[in-house]
């Protein structure tokens, strides 16, 4: 399958790229590199400007905020806000995650309710999964929806490790709704509304900028109308979503940019032309462009309606691993002051290489750890276990 | 080893202690500009710690024995000004003179001292750069120096070569605690007209004490290596996933057994180099393989641990920190083995 991008698509990125470099948007960008310590991005001016243009969901129906266009169009957004270094957490998780769910799975009355905030950048949308005791393991989950009477729960239980849900209005939420002798079966999706009386959220704080949140849920009562897709039924969902949410577009865009960072720095400082650090510079950029090439296949197969499971862990996986060689390089190159961070005047590049080396560990573990993603590959692609 | 100097070792940096002193003097995230006074009871810890590595005689321990305590002290990610102490003490040795009266005080735990011979960070750590040294006073602004708001004395390097001895607590030197990865102990230092005792040293004399110091400095990342696989260790044995310990699981099994053999290798290096006249080319060897070794357990540490492995309340994210500037500290890795090549 050959994938072209259309003229219109090129042209497409062209104006999201033309915007994201608007002053406005820059100084906005700027401020968030010198946010104070504890202190980060919530529901951000960007995305609303590009919720104005129906740009921040483009992919998705006129009707619900979206431009109507296709998920090429989808990843280019995505793609140019890592590029340009706008933060894409919120919006991942947001529209990527919550929003793609409910668009493909929700109902007409869930769409019409969570999907026009969401698409005009004016609200967030967290994702409840993790438990103290359970992260690649999904479906050892122990958060309970107890039924009240029919159509009713009452949810209980303890979310952690999830990010947002301090600034977020809802969160789509994996829970035990039965008891199975499979795991997998008996889980259900509910849509949470984070800000009432029975949701606590309390900070995990990271060695990164950004918290970990751990959300406890006591008693919060669930109908009907929260649920997204089928009661019970909701593992062969997830596992359907993480598929489209894995194309690898904004890992890579991510780690481009750190790349891009020290790529800018060693050509000023010599160090590009000297073969020690030139071959090794060489060697990631060639990686880089493979793992965006990668991940434009998995966009190329999503658009022609045929996800590939095995070549999105290969290009989750494929992206991530760069993350690490390409922090510790830029560490190498920016020597003592890229070890500074942005509350130091001396940090290298406002402390922007030291925030990447923080964040980067969490490439590799977020929406699948690399360990799973490899699993995924072996048994899959290669068919190993079977 | 004595075998006191070992059972004191063990005790104070392999056993409970071992997970206090991971966090002594790590300030809150940010805090380098306000806010950079150690807690009182911390500052107190820290001494007491110092102190106890003085009664058991550390500072003035022959080689040998110094990188089993360096690779103890990198086993319970501790920092202290020991590494720059007896490397000050190296140089006034090998500069026949100690004006100061400070080896027998250093030997015996009651002075320490930090180099001052970095201006921005980024070249080679012989490259000294420029200061101004007029009738005994020295101007000049030094950055990256460890533990300088609370050593005795700085020795200040700079280009010519210039070597001087600069009391710290005194008008003339003024102190910036930086901001860095591991929310440490490192300053920026203003000399502004200090008072200083020049040491006469060739610049050979400056590289080969470097070169001990990096030899020290590989024991302390091979231990800051083992301490993160030990951590990791504990907690894939205890961590269930998919019915059974995520130990069991062979591919971050075999991972982690690799790390021990590379921790092994490059332990017996450094201990090679211990025993050597000089040591300075098996310290570049030690100390590339020990960057990277560091580098790849703390990653792991934290990769196998988990989104938890990212928290403050876990240990691991400590040892991430700290390998990120221990592996750039007295030459990268990749500098490292540039200047390894250009020797064979």
């Amino acid at each position: 399958m050959d994938f072209v991008i259309t003229p219109e698509q090129e042209e497409f990125r062209r104006e999201v790229r033309a915007f994201l470099a608007e002053p406005r948007v820059r100084k906005a960008v700027d401020e968030i590199v010198r946010y104070r310590p504890r202190e980060e991005p919530a529901v951000l001016e960007v995305y609303q400007w590009l919720g104005e243009r129906g740009w921040l969901a483009a992919s998705w129906p006129v009707e619900y905020g979206g431009l109507g266009r296709t998920v090429v169009e989808s990843a280019i957004v995505t793609e140019e806000m890592a590029f340009a270094g706008v933060p894409d957490d919120a919006h991942v998780l947001s529209i990527d995650i919550v929003g793609l769910f409910l668009l493909m799975e929700g109902t007409e009355a869930q769409k019409r309710r969570f999907l026009p905030p969401l698409a005009r950048g004016e609200s967030i949308a967290t994702v409840l999964y993790t438990e103290p005791h359970c992260g690649s393991e999904l479906a050892a989950l122990k958060t309970r929806a107890e039924p009240e009477g029919p159509g009713v729960w009452r949810l209980y239980g303890t979310k952690i490790y999830n990010q947002k849900s301090q600034f977020g209005d809802y969160a789509l939420c994996a829970a035990r709704t039965k008891d199975a002798e499979v795991k997998f079966h008996g889980i259900t999706l509910f849509m949470v509304p984070l800000r009432s009386p029975g949701v606590t959220i309390a900070p995990v704080w990271s060695m990164e900028n950004n918290r970990f949140n751990e959300v406890v849920l006591d008693g919060i009562r669930l109908t009907r109308d929260d649920v997204v897709g089928q009661v019970d039924e909701a593992w062969g969902l997830i596992d359907k979503m993480l598929l489209l949410e894995r194309t690898g577009i904004d890992f890579h865009g991510k780690v481009r940019r750190w790349f891009d960072l020290l790529l800018a720095h060693a050509r000023e400082t010599g160090a590009l032309a000297d073969p020690v650090f030139g071959q090794r510079i060489a060697e990631l950029d060639a990686r880089l462009h493979a793992a965006r090439a990668l991940a434009w296949r998995q966009v190329a197969n999503l658009a022609a309606n045929a996800p590939d499971p095995v070549g999105s862990a290969a290009s989750k996986w494929y992206a991530t691993e760069q993350a690490r060689e390409v922090v510790r390089l830029a560490m190498e190159l920016g020597g003592l002051p890229s070890a500074l961070s942005t509350w130091d005047p001396d940090g290298l590049l406002g402390g922007q290489l030291e925030a990447a080396y923080r964040v980067a560990p969490t490439l590799t573990l977020a929406s699948g750890t690399s360990e799973i993603m490899l699993y995924l590959i072996a048994s899959t692609g290669l068919e190993l276990f079977s | 080893m004595d075998t006191s100097l070992a059972e004191g070792l063990q005790e104070l940096l392999a056993g409970e202690l071992a997970e206090v002193l991971r966090r002594v003097g790590e300030r809150p995230m940010g805090s380098g500009q306000a806010g950079a006074s150690l807690d009182p009871a911390e500052a107190a810890a820290r001494k007491q710690v110092w102190q106890v590595l003085c009664d058991l005689g550390v500072p003035r321990l022959p080689a040998a024995d110094l990188v089993e305590v360096f690779e103890s002290m990198g086993f319970a990610a501790y920092s202290s000004p020991l590494l720059d102490t007896v490397t000050a003490a190296a140089l006034i040795s090998a500069c026949g003179s100690d004006p100061l009266a400070l080896l027998p005080r250093i030997a015996g735990g009651a002075v320490t001292v930090a180099l001052a011979g970095r201006e921005h960070g980024t070249g080679g750590p012989l490259e000294l750069p420029p200061l101004s040294a007029r009738q005994g006073a020295v101007t000049a602004l030094r950055r990256f120096v460890p533990f300088a708001a609370e050593v005795d004395y700085l020795l200040v390097a700079g280009q010519g070569p210039y070597f001087g001895l600069v009391k710290r607590d005194q008008d003339g030197v003024k102190t910036r605690r930086h901001d860095d990865i591991t929310r440490g102990d490192l300053y920026a230092v203003t000399f502004e007209g200090a008072c200083a005792t020049r040491l006469t040293l060739e610049l050979s004399q400056y590289a080969a004490a470097l070169g001990m110091a990096r030899l020290l400095h590989a024991a302390y990342l091979v231990g800051l290596a083992r301490g993160a696989l030990a951590l990791t260790v504990t907690y894939v044995r205890q961590r269930y996933a998919f019915a059974q310990p995520i130990g069991r699981f062979q591919a971050p099994a075999f991972r982690l057994a690799a790390l021990r053999a590379r921790i092994e290798a490059a332990y017996e290096l450094v201990r090679l180099g211990s025993r050597q006249p000089d040591p300075t080319l098996t310290a570049v060897r030690a100390l590339a393989l020990a960057g990277d070794l560091a580098r790849d357990a703390s990653s792991e540490a934290v990769q196998l641990h988990g989104a938890y492995g990212m928290t403050e309340q876990c240990d691991a994210q400590r040892f991430y920190r700290c390998a990120a500037l221990g592996a750039i500290w007295l030459g990268s890795p990749t500098a490292l083995r540039a200047e390894l090549a250009s020797h064979l």
